[in-house]
């Protein structure tokens, strides 16, 4: 077993080990403005938030989105300071001015042109008081008055400076600053038998692989799926999916060797992917009932080449509810107690 | 009916062109109120353009800007200022042509009346430039007030304010400058040119006739100094003159208005031949009936209502005959038109088409000469649609009606408010 390989395990251990879910804390101090708490030393939490990135990437564990953050793209503080800044010098010394509209003669300016007098406001163009805001005048919007340059402007520049290293960003530099995404995570089924077996499949085969291009990512083929329900639900496209099931031997790659067998049975525009350990899911895009039910007898009468036999469902999804729950709710069904061939 | 039908089209032969002639002849010996009719509109819309057609051939030198001294070489801040509301389809071209004339140092402050459409977000494009500043109203507020927003942030020595959906031409902020070096001019009328000059035949007649009205007229009237109106659609004032009057009043027609207050203020008023400005037009029929409804009304209540005593003499002799010269051209000559079209009727009894015929020939001529006029001065209307000026006086029919109709209405009160200003705002306004 690698190193990396056995940090990435560790990593596996942490969140079971926060179960339900490895959330992270705020952290003023460390760079990035949060840590996981992994009971090891500082380095080994900032090495960990990497480790749970790259796990989530493999489908080992579930990203659940937090918050997103502003990190500097010169030293990755997360201590970037915003301002509004002034169009025209870019300075941030800037102070808001009130404007009200009076209504009987027409005249803008801003509330301090309008003398205050015992009875209320003075108009200074038509003499006369204002009465109630609404009635009789009203504030057409505030604006910004530049200290060092006398510009006005409605809607300022927004600008930035990192703390951390002292840059500072204006106008199309901001774009440079680089969104963050801060998730928890929950193991996922491939995770668990990843930490049952005590390695990772994807790291150091044991058994044969598919060939590249032949097996979808979880994440990947999640996406596609709801793509599919959207054109679906947009453009009345049809779809089908497929979800197959095998008895989960004692490695957790076992079963990997039927992907090229099922991939000849599919179109080239079909997507296989695997879900978990043991249950495959193939996405036929613009597939009718028919040729999805042709599909499903296809892979059946291959079923008796598995050993412990293969299980196999078209799956139904309405709309409502995320791809990912609908098929982890039909593969557990599917698995332990489902008829094989159900169609 | 079939009897006139026929008479009117077996007229246009030698014979009964000459009676046509023949009849209006008799009309001058027996001093007809039908004669005094015509011999009004020809002396008002004919006569001086003739003179300044004349004058512009002997002399085409007296149409160029004054000599520059105290701004020559220099180039001092000149605000242009738009306001609009939905100008999405325009406000890119509007502000492109300010942004590209020859003229450098402006500054363009759009204010947009709560629009709904994208115009906003296309004028903040242009804020990078550093020469462009827009302000959102935060609520639908009619136009004179988003000006009045606008040029709540004016920094420069002048104004130019300019309509949405109008573009101006190289020259037009450089040629109008010079005429302020006379420290009493307060404005500079431009020349009103049509953008969409070949959209419809609505538009080629406006493309005549904004030729006539908005340059020709304007022209002359400048010569004389009796401008009554700086248009909307594009006009450049002495920021302190304007400043001065607390910019523009709320309400309908905010041109009029400040047009009128600059004369009462004693500013005086020129016009630039060749500061030239490309505006859109109504395209079609209703539309064009629509804005000229809404400028007729106008006109009876800024003039007559608002500004009545412009013609009390308080302000001065010119002033005076500016307000009579207005009411006499503007409100009474379309009903006048209408009555003589009745009395024609009646005195010409069947003879009517000869009459009526004689008249329209006499005016095509008359609208042939000042179309040459204008195309020999401005270059436009293009020789390519002169076929249309014998069909110009339909054209006018519509127009004439609508302001009769309109003007009754405004007279009679029925109706004041426009949808142009909003109600709030409306209900504020002291109506006079």
């Amino acid at each position: 077993m690698t190193e990396r390989e056995t940090r990435l395990l560790r990593a596996l251990a942490i969140v079971r080990d926060s179960e339900p879910l490895l959330e992270p804390q705020w952290d003023g101090r460390s760079r990035e403005g949060y840590v996981y708490r992994g009971g090891g030393s500082d380095l080994d939490d900032r090495s960990l938030s990497g480790d749970l990135a790259e796990l989530a990437k493999q489908d080992y564990l579930e990203a659940v989105f937090v918050e997103r953050i502003s990190l500097c793209p010169n030293c990755s503080s997360h201590a970037v300071n915003v301002f509004e800044a002034c169009l025209t010098c870019s300075s941030s010394n800037l102070f808001t001015v009130k404007t009200i509209l009076h209504f009987r003669c027409g005249y803008v300016g801003p509330v301090e042109a309008f003398r205050l007098e015992p009875g209320g406001r003075r108009c200074p163009k038509c003499e006369k008081l204002l009465q109630d805001l609404g009635t009789d005048h009203d504030s057409p919007g505030d604006y910004f008055t530049c200290r060092v340059c006398n510009s006005e402007f409605q809607t300022p520049e927004v600008g930035a400076r990192c703390l951390g290293c002292g840059s500072r960003f204006i106008g199309v530099e901001i774009q440079r600053i680089v969104p963050h995404d801060v998730s928890a995570y929950r193991l996922t089924r491939l995770g668990r038998a990843a930490l049952a077996e005590n390695r990772l499949p994807d790291e150091a085969p044991a058994g044969p692989q598919p060939a590249d291009g032949m097996l979808y990512q979880r994440h990947a083929l999640l996406e596609s799926v709801e793509d599919e329900r959207r054109r679906r639900r947009g453009l009345g496209t049809e779809f089908a999916v497929l979800l197959l099931a095998f008895e989960p031997g004692p490695r957790l790659h076992d079963g990997l060797d039927l992907v090229p067998a099922l991939r000849g049975l599919l179109l080239e525009t079909d997507k296989l992917g695997r879900l978990d350990g043991g249950t495959f899911v193939a996405l036929l895009p613009g597939a009718s009932g028919s040729r999805a039910r042709s599909t499903l007898k296809s892979i059946l009468a291959r079923s008796s080449a598995v050993p412990g036999g293969l299980r196999a469902q078209l799956v139904d999804l309405p709309e409502g509810g995320s791809a990912a729950d609908l098929l982890d709710r039909n593969a557990r069904a599917l698995a332990p107690t489902g008829p094989a061939g159900r169609v | 009916m079939s009897e006139y039908f026929r008479w009117f089209t077996n007229f246009f032969d030698a014979y009964h062109i000459t009676s046509g002639f023949a009849s209006a002849g008799s009309l001058v010996h027996s001093s007809s109120w039908l004669f005094w009719g015509l011999m009004l509109t020809l002396v008002r819309y004919t006569v001086p353009i003739v003179v300044l057609g004349i004058v512009y051939i002997v002399r085409p030198k007296a149409f160029a800007p004054p000599p520059l001294r105290r701004y020559a070489g220099a180039e001092p801040l000149v605000s242009v200022i738009i306001a609009g509301r939905n100008p999405g389809e325009s406000i890119v071209s509007c502000i492109r042509s300010v942004l590209n004339c020859d003229y450098k140092n402006v500054e363009i402050i759009f204010a947009d009346d709560h629009s709904t459409d994208d115009s906003v977000a296309l004028a903040r494009t242009f804020e990078r430039t550093g020469l462009v500043r827009v302000f959102r109203n935060d609520n639908w507020s009619g136009k004179a007030v988003n000006l009045n927003l606008a040029l709540n942030f004016a920094r420069g020595e002048f104004a130019y304010i300019l309509d949405s959906d109008t573009q101006i031409s190289p020259g037009a902020i450089t040629n109008s400058l010079p005429y302020f070096e006379d420290p009493r001019v307060g404005s500079v009328a431009q020349s009103i040119f049509v953008r969409n000059k070949s959209e419809s035949i609505i538009t080629r007649f406006q493309r005549i006739e904004y030729m006539f009205t908005y340059t020709l007229t304007q022209l002359w009237r400048g010569y004389f100094g009796i401008i009554a109106i700086v248009c909307g659609m594009g006009g450049m004032y002495r920021m302190s003159a304007i400043r001065g009057l607390g910019f523009f009043d709320t309400g309908l027609g905010d041109d009029t208005d400040l047009t009128i207050r600059l004369r009462k203020a004693r500013w005086k008023i020129v016009m630039s031949l060749n500061s030239k400005i490309a505006t859109d037009v109504p395209n079609t029929l209703p539309k064009l009936v629509r804005q000229r409804a809404r400028w007729t009304r106008n006109m009876v209540k800024v003039r007559l209502r608002k500004h009545l005593d412009l013609g009390s003499g308080r302000y001065g002799w010119v002033n005076a005959f500016v307000f009579w010269e207005h009411v006499v051209n503007r409100v009474i000559r379309p009903y006048v038109i209408v009555a003589l079209a009745i009395y024609a009727h009646g005195i010409a009894g069947k003879a009517t088409p000869v009459l009526v015929g004689g008249i329209y020939i006499f005016t095509v001529v008359v609208l042939f000469i000042k179309a040459l006029i204008a195309r020999d001065m401005t270059g436009e209307p293009s020789l390519g649609i002169f076929w249309l000026v014998p069909f110009y006086v339909f054209y006018r029919v519509p127009l004439l009606l609508t302001q009769v109709f309109q003007i009754t209405r405004e007279l009679l009160q029925i109706k004041t408010w426009h949808p142009y200003v909003p109600r709030r705002i409306w209900n504020q306004i002291p109506h006079h």
